[in-house]
């Protein structure tokens, strides 16, 4: 076991070229799915814990839902959306980058809105009409509240990240695993492992756990006087 | 009647307001004058700090209507008109990360006259100091410095002089005088009948959201 550790270490320090591009094509990925649940998720976050209405306790217990929904059931739904006869079939989607984005997208999106709305709702409440009396309206407004708790955002971005960078239901199911072209970490560690070639896997699993902790200390060290 | 005023600065009649289903405040006719002391006062729960905020526009009555030199403000819209001639400061302000330059500054058009506020609320010597981690006085110097920076006509405060110390309490009834001199409208709710008697130009008692009496 030994030896096959120094063996998938020296691939890291190597600079193997796939472990590399299977590294890359990860994170790639990832901040992609992240950036743009985020997109998504940052109004509606914002909006849900700024606004009274109906039927709002309903959508967050739906997001509270959501963020545990297993990753092959949403590998599932888009498969269903982009497979050869499906309605989207035509766009060519189906085991490509983009397919893996929209499944990590949808696995990410209700995990930041969620923690988003938390964050947001657990602020002072004499902010918003702090900013009101201060003549601060609209989008700067919004920046404001968003900014004054930065740190609790920057951990809901940094918990969709996590989630999404060590899935492997929706790239697997939605990507297909194809060499050069949509593997990712997780998949060659699942497939590397049945096959018995345990330095590949093993040095993928290495560059993991580093990006897990670097999330983590990010989240507890890095951001905890921001 | 608001046209009997050339004096008054807002008027309030038939004002309801509730949270949920319960009434807190009902106010029949009430007129803030203009350039005035006006302190309100009464137990706790008894509708001042709503009143407040509804004499600020950050809240708007169900029913009734608000009159502000002459405009009555029905709507979400027109209600900016009375925040924008107007600053609120809460009991316990909000104070934004970062340094007490930056709380002092924030909503100011440029810092010209930051040095000024912090100079005139004993502040200066934290000028750059992390805003948070000052005292309950501290911040409520902070709060009344970004509110008199915005250079409103009319100040609304609630309990200014709550959880603080009584040196930062001198400061504070002192910038106040000066304020009042200055001819700004001040609304001020407040437990502390010294400070009530002694700012005071008109007093009104609150009850169960209700205005009981008032001592001009």
């Amino acid at each position: 076991m030994g030896g096959v550790f120094i063996r998938a270490v020296e691939l890291i320090l190597k600079g193997n070229r796939e472990v590399l591009f299977i590294a890359s094509t990860s994170l790639r990925f990832a901040l992609t799915s992240t950036v743009l649940a985020t997109v998504c998720a940052l109004p509606l976050g914002l909006f849900l814990s700024l606004s009274p209405f109906k039927g709002k306790k309903l959508i967050i217990v739906l997001m509270n839902s959501l963020m545990a929904l297993p990753t092959v059931v949403i590998g599932l739904l888009v498969y269903s959306f982009i497979s050869k006869n499906a309605p989207f079939g035509n766009l060519g989607l189906l085991f490509s980058p983009g397919a893996i984005i929209i499944g990590q997208l949808l696995l990410a999106f209700p995990i930041i809105a969620s923690l988003i709305y938390s964050a947001l709702s657990n602020r002072d409440p004499s902010l918003p009409e702090t900013l009101d009396t201060l003549g601060i309206w609209g989008i700067r407004k919004y920046f404001i509240i968003i900014m004054e708790a930065k740190t609790a955002v920057l951990s809901a971005l940094l918990s969709g990240f996590g989630r999404v960078i060590g899935e492997v239901g929706v790239s697997m199911m939605l990507g297909g695993n194809i060499r050069w072209y949509t593997r990712t970490i997780t998949t060659t560690i699942a497939l590397e492992t049945s096959k018995g070639n345990f330095e590949l896997a093993l040095a993928l699993g290495i560059i993991l756990i580093v990006i897990s902790l670097s999330i983590n200390f990010l989240l507890h060290v890095g951001f905890r006087d921001a | 009647m608001w046209g009997s005023g050339m004096h008054n600065s807002i008027t309030l009649k038939n004002i309801k307001f509730s949270y949920t289903a319960e009434t807190v405040l009902d106010i029949a006719d009430l007129s803030i004058e203009r350039n005035r002391v006006t302190v309100i006062t009464g137990p706790n729960g008894s509708g001042k700090t709503t009143l407040l905020k509804i004499l600020s526009g950050l809240l708007l009555p169900e029913l009734g209507e608000i009159f502000f030199e002459g405009t009555v403000l029905l709507n979400r819209r027109k209600r900016k008109i009375l925040l924008g001639n107007s600053t609120y400061v809460h009991q316990t302000p909000y104070i934004f990360s970062g340094s007490v330059k930056r709380n002092v500054t924030m909503g100011m058009k440029g810092e010209n006259k930051c040095k000024g506020l912090l100079e005139a609320f004993d502040l200066a010597k934290y000028r750059n100091s992390r805003a948070s981690k000052l005292s309950g006085g501290e911040k409520q110097k902070i709060a009344l410095a970004r509110a008199a920076g915005m250079e409103r006509n009319i100040l609304l405060l609630d309990e200014p002089l709550a959880h603080i110390d009584s040196e930062s309490k001198v400061v504070i009834e002192k910038i106040l005088k000066t304020m009042s001199a200055e001819g700004k409208t001040l609304i001020i709710a407040t437990h502390d009948h010294n400070f009530a008697s002694d700012m005071a130009d008109t007093i009104i008692y609150m009850e169960n959201g209700k205005i009981v009496r008032s001592i001009k």
